[in-house]
């Protein structure tokens, strides 16, 4: 995990402070390193206080959805299928 | 180039990590000679210990000035290099989400990936006419 210096960002009319957050993750499989870089959350420092917003990804709540999708589909063959055991 | 044979001459590395690292002023690939934006960021304080941040300028971009808004971008960077020498082979960026901020606060916007949604969708519609053929053909009376 590694974070930036505050940046000062100036709006019309108050001035906000950013921290950035970011997370590092490395992996080495046979001689290859593989090195992931990610924003992970952003520090907010207002008038309010400090705040931490994370960073939501997009694709998450459609991956959830395809995923039980696709856990579902079977279920109408189980349901719906005559099967030759069950048959008088 | 610089004397890896690729890249422009202003490419730096950053030891800690062993990455490459393109100054925030490089960092433009348009071919258009773009306007210096005014920059909406003072000076950062003195620091006592040296922060981290080449690591994250490849994350997070520059604050660009837009009407009333400031905007960064942050982008999801993956590299796979040489465990022995350090040198990279293979490396994407991925943008993740763009930061804006005005007079009414911090807002993250995310950024959907379109071909890792496309492919999801094409693999669970073909996973759930797979299993509503199988069902139909289950339920066809027997021919013997």
């Amino acid at each position: 995990m590694v974070r930036s210096g505050p940046i000062y960002i100036r709006t019309r009319t108050r001035v906000i402070s950013l921290v950035e957050e970011a997370r590092v993750t490395e992996h080495e499989v046979s001689g290859l390193r593989l090195s992931r870089l990610r924003p992970r959350a952003l520090f907010v420092i207002d008038e309010q206080g400090v705040h931490r917003v994370r960073f939501a990804s997009a694709n998450m709540p459609k991956l959830a959805l395809a995923l039980l999708a696709v856990i579902c589909a079977p279920l109408q063959y189980r349901l719906f299928a005559r099967r030759p055991g069950h048959e008088q | 180039m610089n004397s890896n044979g690729h890249g422009p001459d202003d490419v730096l590395l950053d030891t800690e990590l062993g990455l490459r690292v393109t100054p925030a002023g490089a960092r433009e690939s348009s071919s258009v000679a773009a306007e210096p934006a005014p920059s909406p960021t003072d000076a950062l304080p003195e620091l006592d210990a040296p922060l981290p941040a080449p690591v994250t300028t490849l994350v997070f971009g520059e604050p660009r000035g837009v009407g009333d808004k400031t905007i960064i971008s942050a982008t999801g960077v993956q590299t796979v290099y040489r465990a022995s020498d350090g040198a990279p082979i293979y490396s994407c960026t991925t943008p993740v989400a763009i930061i804006e901020v005005d007079d009414h606060g911090v807002r993250i916007k995310p950024i959907a990936n379109t071909r890792l949604t496309i492919l999801m969708w094409t693999l669970t519609l073909a996973w759930i006419a797979y299993w509503l053929l199988r069902t139909l053909r289950a339920r066809q009376p027997q021919r013997h």
